[in-house]
């Protein structure tokens, strides 16, 4: 078996197909983690909205869709640059995949940016979760009927806050990789940190697949 | 050519923009299915289209469709795990309140005396 390919090559693996299979599915584990942390932030909207079906719909009308839309577009378009940024390296092409990689962190910065107008205006309007909400009467914000919508906005902020803590550190992650990349540590040979990367990157994108529809898009 | 790259699918580029299309196109037909009130199946609706959208990143973008199938289990087990976690949650909040006004119940009935003192049980 041909080891001299792969410089990082750990002496305890049989070889680095091994060695990046149990990588995987190390990773694979912590994204299950991932997705039962997410899982109790679902179980409280799923209870909270059995409790409060008429304040869930009159409380979504102060999300704003169309951004809501938007960042759906911009992280699905991350991810597919990240899934490209994984196969140009496969194929050997680091230089490709380092423009790729770029592209998706630039996509990342977007997604923020639009969240951080989104979340700007909540707080002009005081829909804020908890305690702190304390709507306000400006002729650009919503009034919402119904009993507790701070319930609503508790839940709003705790999701897409928590999602947002994971597009930055996805970020940072992807800032580490565009590094390496333009050092030339990966090649078809060795490109593990990329393809986990990668996977958590995806999560991000999989969680805000089903927060879109859930929070925004409220029948 | 060592054994390492023999293993590995590389996914066509053709198929990542298929992929990448059929999501965008998907989140569309979300867009387009609120506008009508289908009641409680608005939801349902809904979370079939994002499962078919989050089907497609696991098997294509998270590459399990070529993957080693244990990623996949681990993967599928999480998520039945959060539907145990959200049903049995629901099933508690749901039906909790029946428990509580069956003792309520006795509290004001205030059963006669004599009905207790024919009841060896008590």
């Amino acid at each position: 078996m041909s080891q001299d390919k792969n410089p990082y090559f750990q002496h305890h693996f049989v070889d680095s197909n091994q060695q990046y299979e149990s990588s995987k599915l190390g990773m694979w584990a912590f994204l299950v983690t991932e997705v039962l942390t997410f899982a109790g932030f679902f179980c409280a909207y799923a209870i909270y909205r059995m409790w409060n079906p008429d304040m869930f719909i009159n409380a979504h009308r102060a999300l704003d869709a169309t951004m809501g839309a938007t960042n759906t577009v911009v992280l699905i378009t991350s991810s597919l640059t990240m899934a490209l940024a994984i196969r140009y390296v496969q194929v050997n092409k680091p230089k490709v995949a380092l423009v790729h990689l770029v592209l998706t962190f630039i996509f990342a910065c977007t997604f923020l940016v639009i969240k951080y107008f989104e979340y700007e205006h909540k707080f002009h309007c005081g829909h804020l979760p908890g305690a702190l909400y304390s709507p306000q009467v400006y002729p650009d914000c919503v009034s919402i009927e119904g009993n507790n919508p701070h319930v609503f906005f508790s839940i709003y902020f705790m999701m897409t806050g928590l999602h947002g803590i994971h597009v930055v550190a996805g970020m940072v992650l992807i800032l580490w990789l565009i590094i390496r990349t333009y050092k030339g540590h990966f090649t078809s040979a060795y490109y593990t940190p990329v393809e986990m990367v990668g996977l958590f990157w995806h999560l991000v994108d999989l969680i805000w697949i089903y927060l879109f529809p859930l929070l925004y898009l409220i029948g | 050519m060592s054994k390492n790259e023999h293993h590995i699918h590389i996914t066509p580029l053709k198929i990542y923009l298929g992929i990448y299309f059929t999501l965008l196109f998907m989140t569309g037909v979300t867009l387009f299915s609120v506008q009508f009130d289908f009641g409680w199946f608005n939801i349902i609706l809904a979370m079939i289209i994002a499962s078919f959208k989050a089907s497609l990143v696991l098997l294509y973008f998270m590459h399990l469709l070529h993957d080693n199938r244990l990623n996949l289990a681990l993967m599928l087990g999480s998520i039945i795990f959060m539907g145990v976690f959200i049903v049995i949650t629901a099933i508690d909040t749901n039906y909790r309140h029946t428990l509580y006004e069956i003792r309520a119940k006795v509290v004001e009935e205030q059963a006669p005396e004599e009905n207790f003192r024919n009841k060896k049980s008590y």
